[in-house]
């Protein structure tokens, strides 16, 4: 048993790896043909590309932290695999390690520190907003176990449908 | 884009996060509540990464298979951000005794010694090579 759920999570990882990388790649294509096009017009965003796919992954990552997945081997396609590959430690790295390394300024090391706040902010604003859909979750499956019919029968079909 | 591109990036993502996901259970189990598992990863593909960026072979075909598979699938899968984000928010957010503390450190050793790691590994490499 044990052993089947470890396979079971280990194949969760791997295929959300393999998805979240490529959506890495495409993402940060699309991205980066936008921030070129933003910047040859007017605005230079003091971004790479990498960071709105850091950003956008560690909102999504609080945001199933707050909503508490049972599922473990949902969780490890999703967290582990998916997530953990889309968002890359390696490529913000570089990205700002590259500039400095070619005589970048001391904005550089600025703008670095100030997007791993962005990340950080970003996952802990998802974790918020996860809460608040599991709470209302919570409560709408509480109204429905008590049968309260004023609360909403239609809520409490809702939940059911959620569950199955 | 190619087809081949896509195939490197998937296979070196599924491995990368393989071993993250072995090496952050293993630190999970026998190394305590700080998250090793991540500062593990993390620094490992930052040094490797420079380390691959210095090769004079890299700089003249960054898109071959082998680089992509490599630089954007393994150590992209290898290395995360979300982890590192929902570890440290839920240790600092979190009402676990000391662990403000754990989650912040966690945060800066990551955004302190990685890229120290990265640059290290471009100019050992640039000097050996």
């Amino acid at each position: 048993m044990d052993m089947k759920k470890t396979a079971l999570s280990a194949g969760a990882v791997i295929l959300g790896g393999a998805l979240g990388a490529v959506s890495r790649l495409l993402l940060l294509e699309i991205a980066g043909q936008a921030v070129r096009e933003l910047g040859a017009r007017h605005i230079v965003l003091p971004l790479f590309p990498i960071d709105i796919v850091n950003i956008t992954g560690c909102l999504a990552a609080g945001l199933i932290m707050g909503l508490a997945l049972k599922n473990a081997q949902l969780k490890s396609l999703l967290v582990t695999g998916f997530l953990g590959a889309f968002t890359s430690f390696s490529a913000y790295v570089q990205s700002y390690a590259m500039v400095y390394v070619d005589g970048g300024s001391r904005l550089v090391s600025i703008l670095f520190v100030s997007n791993a706040l962005l990340c950080l902010m970003s996952c802990s604003i998802g974790l918020a907003i996860g809460n608040i859909i599991r709470e209302r979750r919570g409560k709408r499956q509480k109204a429905a176990d008590r049968g309260g019919r004023a609360a909403g029968g239609s809520a409490a079909g809702n939940t059911k449908e959620e569950n199955s | 884009m190619i087809a081949e591109t896509i195939i490197c990036t998937a296979l070196g993502g599924a491995l990368g996060a393989l071993i993250r996901w072995i090496v952050t259970s293993l630190s999970d189990r026998y190394l305590g509540k700080f998250a090793w598992g991540i500062l593990a990863v993390n620094l490992a593909g930052c040094i490797i990464a420079g380390a691959i960026l210095a090769l004079p072979g890299f700089s003249e075909s960054p898109s071959t298979p082998l680089n992509v598979f490599l630089v954007t699938g393994l150590l992209g899968g290898l290395t995360t951000w979300s982890s590192l984000a929902t570890s440290s928010i839920s240790g600092m957010e979190g009402k676990e005794e000391g662990g403000f503390r754990r989650g912040l450190l966690l945060f800066l050793c990551n955004i302190a010694i990685c890229p120290v790691g990265f640059v290290l590994g471009l100019m050992l490499t640039e000097r050996l090579v």
